[in-house]
């Protein structure tokens, strides 16, 4: 086996490092990672700028191939070889593409059972750990992990950033999906600092766009923060692996996040959709990654894609594919058949946005404008979905529908990184929300919500417990997060044991459990004895979370089965609260 | 303003006094919707950690004091909450209590409605409500009506100590 000529660095101390401090006086860069497309942007001291690579792209593929023993990332796209990546290459199974929608997930999840149809290898068990994942290497499959491509990808994008920029480069403000748990984002985490990048923030991707949209209402009006002038808007980012909706109150330089809704649907969905549809007994020809399963793959991926391209500008399209073999695909693919063979995934979609409206108290007529973007935002179906959902006719006009997220996140990183520009071009300010509920288990098997969703960020907030036995001693604090009413339907990010509470009838004893976000997104949990009090009461635990390495089911399950009766807690009733 | 506005936040934050979210805001009671949204707006530029990144020494204030603007914005500019506040109904402890509120909305909406023009509107209602409040003793109603009366009870045990323990 030929050694790797890229050293990538392990550090393993990223997560233990305080986000809020700046290590360096520069600025931070804008990376969007979509699951299709990548963009960097920076704040140059007067404005945002993408930049771009020396294929002249703003616009990159995000993948790695792992070809001939040499790496590259679609950052440059080989282009110092002289010989662009095609298509087919990528599709080789000699690539591995898709990061961003297998990183942090396990192999019951239901996306990573999608990937299995992908070129490069994805294999599972079934059992709730770690897919396994390679590329083909000199007739090889060789293992890999999703951070690792991340990493090897951003290594490449900091090159291009250094060499545009002429000097190092340490802070990055990525975006990520409204639905990433907090256990995917410290895998972003680890890939950023295995390139040498130091995460300022994880900014969801629609909330990106709510500043860029907050700057431009800003430079519009003209006012100074003295104006009461509010505008609302529903921002829908739909890109190749997820899709996300934000509803955002704007005045004076400030973006207010009043609600964030998302979910994992995207043009991968739809493009499988219609490959299975177009060719559905495709498992059955093919048996098992063989070569020929792969170069068929290919083809028939190819030409879908072109074919949902075409259909965005045309009534019909036709989809002639020969496969090998006597193979051969012949369709004629309408409107109509696209909208009914993705009618779950638009389903999906409706449904996120009427949470988000819900969530935010409000009715379409409360919002000024709509503003689509993301791959998929083009998509008519999409347009007219969302459109009408908000009963608007027309969409907003002045953001770019792909290069919106990263300027926000570029904005975003001058701003966090204490950048002050006196044209009042900064003056800006994200008002984050929660994406999701943050608890502990209690009653049982209940979910305990102590930071609801959509509650703002900086947050603090805490709930007293009590026990549930008499002369119990000690309690488990099991945090999750998610949407779920029973605690294992949701992601689990860490335990901790309370020790040393005071025996006493069962209820006599107040727990108080505390959760504290700060502006950069970190998540502590405080817990202890407030009741009674003395000096025999142990100190107060603090953990910063999450703490798993490993987000499997199994340690929820072993924890539940373990402890879950023993050193339960009961959420003490409002009423009997001080 | 601001700096009265600072100094009551300070002070305010201890106390039970029923204008504490007016005073944090730094807006009179009377306030119109669009005014307390600006006085929001105008301090969470100024006080938000975001704006304290060439500082990190003063963002754990500046985090404290935004999450005490944050809990009034999010009272006053509800219509049902901030009725329940300026009636002296309303505890923190009780915010996620979102059926009372919105019952106290549609209250509001058929008070409207009747086109009620009289000037003591508030006092009324506020009469009101101590009447609900004396028929419903056993219910959460009425351990949030005791609440006001008792300012020790509106006051968060801190378990631990702040971070910060000095004030500026």
């Amino acid at each position: 086996m030929a050694e790797q000529f890229y050293t990538v660095a392990s550090d393993s101390e990223t997560t233990g490092e305080d986000k809020s401090q700046a290590s360096f006086p520069d600025v931070a860069v804008g990376i969007d990672i979509g699951t299709s497309k990548c963009s960097v942007a920076i704040w140059n001291g007067h404005q945002v700028e993408l930049l771009k690579n020396t294929r002249n792209q703003k616009g990159m593929r995000s993948y790695v191939m792992f070809k001939d023993d040499t790496l590259s990332a679609g950052v440059t796209g080989g282009a110092a070889k002289e010989n662009a990546h095609e298509e087919r290459d990528i599709l080789s199974g000699s690539a591995i593409f898709n990061m961003k929608r297998l990183i942090g997930r396990m192999d019951t999840d239901e996306v990573v059972q999608a990937s299995k149809t992908l070129p490069f290898l994805v294999q599972t068990l079934g059992i709730g750990v770690r897919p396994f994942i390679a590329a083909l290497v000199n007739n090889m499959w060789r293992s890999t992990t999703p951070e690792e491509v991340l990493a090897i990808f951003l290594l490449e994008l900091k090159a291009l950033v250094e060499m545009h920029l002429k000097h190092p480069v340490r802070n990055a403000v990525l975006t990520i999906p409204v639905a990433f748990s907090r256990f995917q984002q410290t895998r972003i985490e680890r890939a950023c600092a295995m390139a040498g990048l130091h995460v300022l923030r994880l900014m969801p991707e629609p909330t990106a766009v709510a500043l860029l949209y907050a700057q431009q209402q800003q430079q519009l009006v003209h006012d100074n923060m003295g104006s009461g002038i509010e505008k609302i808007a529903l921002i829908f980012n739909m890109g190749a692996g997820y899709c996300d909706v934000a509803v955002a109150a704007t005045a004076g330089g400030v973006s207010q996040i009043r609600a964030l809704s998302g979910c994992t649907a995207g043009g991968e969905d739809i493009l499988q959709n219609i490959m299975r549809h177009v060719l559905p007994n495709f498992d059955g020809i093919y048996a098992g990654q063989t070569m020929d399963r792969i170069k068929s793959m290919s083809l028939l991926r190819i030409a879908t894609q072109d074919a949902i391209h075409r259909l965005v500008s045309q009534e019909s399209v036709e989809i002639n594919i020969d496969l090998g073999n006597g193979h051969m695909v012949s369709k004629v693919l309408d409107h109509s058949e696209f909208e009914q063979v993705n009618r779950a995934i638009f389903d999906k979609c409706e449904k996120i946005i009427n949470q988000c409206l819900a969530d935010a108290k409000l009715v379409p007529e409360d919002i000024n404008d709509v503003i689509l973007v993301g791959g998929c935002s083009k998509i008519p179906r999409i347009r007219s979905l969302v459109l009408g959902l908000c009963k608007k006719e027309v969409s907003y006009k002045n953001i770019d529908a792909l290069e919106a997220a990263v300027s926000g996140a570029a904005l975003e990183g001058a701003i966090a990184s204490g950048v002050n520009d006196p044209s009042g071009s900064l003056d800006l300010l994200t008002i984050q929300a929660t994406p999701m509920n943050l608890g502990i288990r209690a009653d049982g098997d209940s979910f305990a919500a102590i930071i609801p969703r959509n509650t703002t960020v900086p947050a603090r907030r805490d709930m007293l417990f009590t026990t549930t036995h008499d002369k119990q001693t000690e309690a488990l604090i099991a945090v999750y997060e998610g949407e779920g009413e029973r605690a294992e339907d949701n992601h689990l990010l860490g335990y901790f044991k309370i020790t040393g509470i005071p025996a006493a009838p069962k209820g006599a004893v107040d727990i108080s459990v505390c959760m504290d976000i700060d502006a950069a997104n970190v998540l502590r949990v405080f817990a202890g004895v407030v009741k009674p009090q003395g000096p025999a009461i142990p100190p107060f635990i603090e953990v910063r979370m999450p703490t798993l390495d490993d987000g499997h089911g199994w340690c929820g399950q072993a924890l539940a089965k373990m402890y879950g009766r023993i050193l339960d807690l009961a959420v003490l009733p409002k009423k009997l609260q001080p | 303003m601001d700096g009265g506005g600072s100094g009551n936040a300070s002070g305010g934050s201890g106390g039970a006094s029923t204008c504490c979210y007016y005073a944090l805001l730094g807006i009179r009671k009377n306030a119109s919707a669009t005014d307390i949204r600006a006085a929001y707006r105008r301090l969470a530029m100024k006080w938000h950690p975001d704006r304290w990144a060439s500082d990190p020494g003063a963002a754990g204030e500046a985090n404290q004091r935004f999450q005490r603007i944050q809990e009034a914005y999010s009272v006053l500019s509800d219509k049902g909450k901030k009725a329940m506040y300026d009636a002296g109904l309303f505890d923190p402890l009780d915010d996620d209590d979102q059926d009372f509120s919105d019952f106290m909305q549609e209250m509001l909406v058929m008070m409207d409605s009747v086109k009620n023009e009289k000037p003591d509107t508030l006092e009324d209602l506020q009469k009101m409500l101590e009447d609900i409040v004396k028929g419903d003793g056993g219910g959460g109603s009425g351990a949030g009506g005791r609440a006001p009366t008792d300012g020790a009870r509106r006051t968060r045990v801190a378990p631990y100590p702040q971070p910060q323990r000095a004030r500026r």
